[in-house]
């Protein structure tokens, strides 16, 4: 199936055409209303989307409910690499991007559900969250969602905006970004019963209340080769849930994390820490370089979808020996274009 | 103008709370575009299933985006704090079997999955599923 808002509202989105019966859907929501299915038995349901001409934006909020999905039978929406951001949040790009008043531009109901390579903000400042995963526990207690290479931002500075929340649910988050809320960014909450538990892999939380934080001692929270940073409150906070850092760095040492800059001239060496301009492509004095676990087991690439060399960095990307970076930066500053 | 599309079959869930709350059921507002998403050629660009779509010609989509919004409840969770969870997809639906509905309109939905209409054509037809209210004479 095919998305793709350059297309016309009513085609069947078999394909990714943007005229004619078989033309994509007009949005992801419209996929989602025409798709809603039982998938046992019948393998992956993937959703591509594209932004084929000159609109880039999918302006509707979604939710994903009212499915049945399995861990070989589940849901994946993908952002076709020629229209997905390189690890910068881009309204050149594909983007689902909403102004909903008290609300979730993607929420997340179904277990197993796996997000490559969106980009979703939420512009509205009294809305909370900007991705809402609720999916209860995963019911064979497998790998429950994946989101990889996802970036999550948003609009609100209230301190109870949230780029990413996970009620409950099991999510393994890949190479993510998460920045801008007035909030936690990624924040586990106890819900009904269900604790949550979260694994994040090279990701990077900015801004905001806390960057990882777990809203109950229930919760689970690991996280390997991530970094937080500019936060209120606490880069880190686990708050007595179980889980473990491993080569994790945050600016202001909570959970007795080693220390690392959020700067542009020292630490990280970021490229770009302004609020609204955010570039988290790290320079070549980055104290992030070299310093991570390889993970290269699970997965091999970073959010740009640059394959990983050498000894990893801790955060989102790559930084390539030799002093350049995987992607040399006039091309992330051409994708942000 | 403004484009509804609206859903022309009702999904199912084998779990019959999973149905109520989670699936979109045939007349929802699945959603609401600027006139601009399609031109009214039909040959080109037919409307397939599942969906119907309706222009209404004298409104515009600010006006009507709030059909698209869900029925939802506030609950306590077990930890006392205070959720909200999906009792409907869609608030709002478009009766589009109505016993009511002019034919001229329920023959082009039938025929070409497309209409289009003036606000007061259509408006005691889209009903508050809460409420059971139909819309006013201004949207």
């Amino acid at each position: 199936m095919f998305v793709d808002p350059n297309s016309s509202a009513g085609g069947d989105g078999t394909t990714d055409a943007l005229s004619g019966a078989n033309r994509a859907f007009v949005s992801l929501n419209a996929w989602e209303a025409a798709s809603q299915a039982d998938l046992t038995g019948t393998g992956v349901h993937t959703v591509t989307c594209k932004a084929n001409g000159a609109t880039k934006v999918d302006a509707t909020a979604v939710t994903l409910t009212g499915w049945t999905t399995t861990s070989s039978d589940y849901i994946h929406v993908e952002v076709d690499a020629a229209y997905r951001h390189a690890g910068l949040y881009t309204t050149g790009k594909y983007h689902l991007q909403v102004a909903v008043n008290f609300g979730t531009v993607l929420t997340i109901n179904e277990a197993y559900t796996r997000l490559t390579g969106l980009q979703v903000k939420n512009t509205h400042a009294n809305t909370d969250n900007t991705i809402l995963v609720n999916t209860g526990v995963a019911s064979d207690g497998s790998d429950g969602c994946l989101f990889d290479r996802v970036i999550a931002t948003h609009s609100g500075t209230a301190s109870n905006r949230v780029c990413v929340q996970q009620w409950g649910s099991i999510v393994t988050y890949r190479n993510c970004l998460a920045y801008g809320a007035g909030g936690p960014n990624f924040i586990l909450t106890f819900a009904g019963g269900g604790a949550a538990n979260g694994t994040f892999h090279n990701c990077l939380a900015a801004g905001g209340t806390y960057g990882f934080r777990s809203g109950s001692s229930s919760n689970v929270l690991n996280a390997t080769n991530c970094y937080a940073g500019g936060t209120t409150t606490a880069d880190f906070s686990r708050n007595s849930a179980s889980g473990s850092y491993t080569t994790c760095r945050n600016e202001d040492g909570s959970d007795s994390q080693t220390t690392c800059a959020y700067s542009t001239s020292a630490g990280g060496y970021f490229t770009n820490i302004t609020a609204g301009s955010e570039d988290f492509t790290i320079g070549a004095s980055s104290e992030l370089i070299n310093i991570g676990t390889d993970l290269s087991g699970t997965f091999t690439v970073d959010i740009a979808g640059a394959t990983r060399t050498g000894t990893w960095e801790v955060g989102p990307f790559n930084f390539a020996a030799g002093g350049a970076s995987a992607f040399p930066h006039h091309y992330y500053q051409m994708m942000r274009r | 103008m403004a484009l509804l599309l609206i859903m022309g079959r009702n999904n199912t869930h084998a779990d019959l709370e999973k149905d109520l709350r989670g699936c979109y059921k045939r007349g929802d507002v699945v959603e609401v575009f600027d006139d601009v998403k399609h031109d009214g050629d039909l040959v080109r660009n037919p409307i397939m299933p599942p969906f119907i779509l309706v222009r209404v010609t004298d409104v515009t989509k600010a006006q009507l985006d709030r059909l698209i919004s869900p029925q939802v409840e506030d609950f306590f969770d077990l930890d006392g704090a205070i959720r909200s969870r999906l009792v409907r997809r869609r608030r709002h639906l478009l009766e589009v079997d109505a016993a009511t509905l002019p034919n001229s309109i329920r023959n082009q939905i039938r025929d070409n999955r497309y209409v289009s209409v003036t606000w007061a054509q259509v408006r005691n037809f889209l009903r508050n599923k809460e409420t059971g209210a139909t819309e006013g004479t201004t949207p």
